[in-house]
C-alpha cells in the first residue's frame, strides 16, 4: 500500500538541510487513499491543548481494528525501506490522526526526549477540507491556508539551542509523506492554520 | 491568587520602555523590555498584593512583555522560584485579545488563568512547583498583548 524507493530516499536524506529529512509525494494509490479516509471517519478525535499545541487528535492507541491495521501496514511497508535508506534500523511505529482547524498550531520543538527511543518522525498529509474564504476573495486559491511544516537550522551552546533560523517550509500537500531524523537539532513547528482543515497521520518510528 | 479589575487604571504608566526581541523560539517568541521603571504602578501592586495575600511585601524586579500575532511564551522557559515571591501581572493591552491568557501551572497542570482583560491585574504566589506560560496569540486577529510583570518580595 505504502510506496517508497530506498535508493532515491537515501540520496535525498543525505542532501537535506537543515537536518536529514525526505519529502515523498503520492505515497499511496488513489484507491488506497479513499479507503484510508473511510477508516479515519470511524476514528474519534478529541481536542488537545497545551502551552505548545492546539489541535484535535485520536487517542495514542487506535480504537478500531481498521486504524490499527493501517498503522501496522505503514510499519510493515516502510520500516524496512527507511532502515535501509536512512541507516538506523527501525521496526515499530505509532500513529495518531490529527485535525488542525483555523487557529490550531504546534509550536517549535525537537521531538527529542531521552528514553523514548524516537528515531524518525513522520507526518502524512490527507486531503484538506476547503477554507471558508472571506467575502470578496477568490475561491480558486488553496484549500488550506497555513499549516506548513517549518524546519529550523540551529546549533547548541551549553545544552541550549542558539542561532535559530527558519530553513524550510513544507506545504502539507495531500498524499505527501515527510520523514525526518529526531535529534537535539530537529527543531520544527506546524504553522498556525488560517483556513481550511488540515488532516494528517503522524508519529515516530522506533527500533 | 486573584484578579483585580481596573487596577492598572489607578496610576499612570510612564512608559518609554526599550523593546528587544527574544531570539530563542523553542522557548518563546515575544518582545521584552527589561528597563521598566514604574514606581506608581509598583506602589499599587504592593498595596493590592499585601492586602490580598496578607503579607508585608516590597517591590522587586519588573519587566514588560509584548506579544504580537504568532507570539507565545512556553512554560519550560519560565523561572522557578525556590522561595515564594508574589507575581503581579498588569494587562496593559489596548483592547481584549481573544485566547490570549496567562496560565499558571502547578506540576504542569493549569490551576489559574488570567484571561485578556485590559486594565486588570493578577496576583499569584509563585513557588518551586509553579510555572507560568503566556498562551499563543493567534494570527487570525490583529492584536497586540502588553503585560507588565512585577515580582514582590
Amino acid at each position: 500500500m505504502w510506496r517508497a524507493d530506498a535508493e532515491q530516499l537515501a540520496e535525498q536524506w543525505r542532501a537535506a538541510l537543515p537536518f536529514p529529512h525526505v519529502v515523498i509525494d503520492d505515497v499511496v494509490a488513489q484507491a488506497d487513499l479513499d479507503a484510508m479516509m473511510a477508516v479515519l471517519d470511524e476514528e474519534p478525535v478529541q481536542p488537545a491543548i497545551s502551552d505548545i499545541f492546539a489541535f484535535e487528535a485520536t487517542t495514542p492507541e487506535p480504537t478500531t481494528p481498521a486504524f490499527r491495521e493501517l498503522r501496522e501496514s505503514f510499519a510493515r511497508d516502510l520500516a524496512p525501506v527507511f532502515s535501509q535508506a536512512f541507516g538506523r534500523p527501525v521496526s515499530r511505529v505509532d500513529m495518531r490522526a490529527y485535525a488542525y482547524r483555523p487557529g490550531h498550531y504546534l509550536l517549535p520543538h525537537t521531538d527529542h526526549q531521552a528514553g523514548l527511543g524516537r528515531v524518525y518522525a513522520y507526518a502524512y498529509y490527507l486531503p484538506a477540507q476547503p477554507a471558508v474564504f472571506p467575502a470578496g476573495r477568490s475561491e480558486s486559491g488553496p484549500l488550506l491556508l497555513g499549516g506548513e511544516l517549518e524546519l529550523y537550522r540551529c546549533r547548541s551552546d551549553g545544552g541550549e539551542l542558539v542561532d535559530i533560523a527558519s530553513a524550510r517550509r513544507i506545504v502539507p500537500r495531500p498524499n505527501r509523506l515527510v520523514v525526518f531524523e529526531v535529534g537535539d537539532h530537529s527543531l520544527h513547528q506546524v504553522r498556525e492554520v488560517l483556513g481550511g482543515l488540515r488532516i494528517s497521520l503522524a508519529g515516530w518510528f522506533y527500533p | 491568587m486573584i484578579i483585580v479589575p481596573e487596577l492598572a487604571g489607578l496610576a499612570p504608566v510612564r512608559g518609554g520602555w526599550r523593546w528587544e526581541r527574544y531570539p530563542f523560539i523553542d522557548r518563546g517568541s515575544y518582545a521584552i523590555a527589561r528597563d521598566v521603571d514604574e514606581p506608581a504602578l509598583a506602589d499599587i501592586a504592593v498595596r493590592a498584593a499585601s492586602r490580598a495575600m496578607n503579607r508585608e511585601l516590597r517591590a522587586g524586579e519588573a519587566h514588560a512583555l509584548r506579544l504580537s500575532p504568532g507570539d507565545y511564551l512556553l512554560a519550560h522557559h519560565d523561572r522557578v522560584y525556590e522561595n515564594f515571591p508574589i507575581e503581579v501581572v498588569f494587562d496593559l493591552s489596548p483592547r481584549p485579545v481573544l485566547g490570549a491568557a496567562v496560565h499558571y501551572r502547578r506540576r504542569g497542570n493549569v490551576f489559574f488563568v488570567f484571561d485578556s482583560q485590559p486594565g486588570a491585574a493578577s496576583i499569584v504566589e509563585r513557588g518551586p512547583t509553579v510555572t507560568c506560560n503566556h498562551t499563543y496569540v493567534s494570527k487570525l486577529q490583529e492584536a497586540t498583548v502588553t503585560r507588565l510583570v512585577m515580582l514582590l518580595w
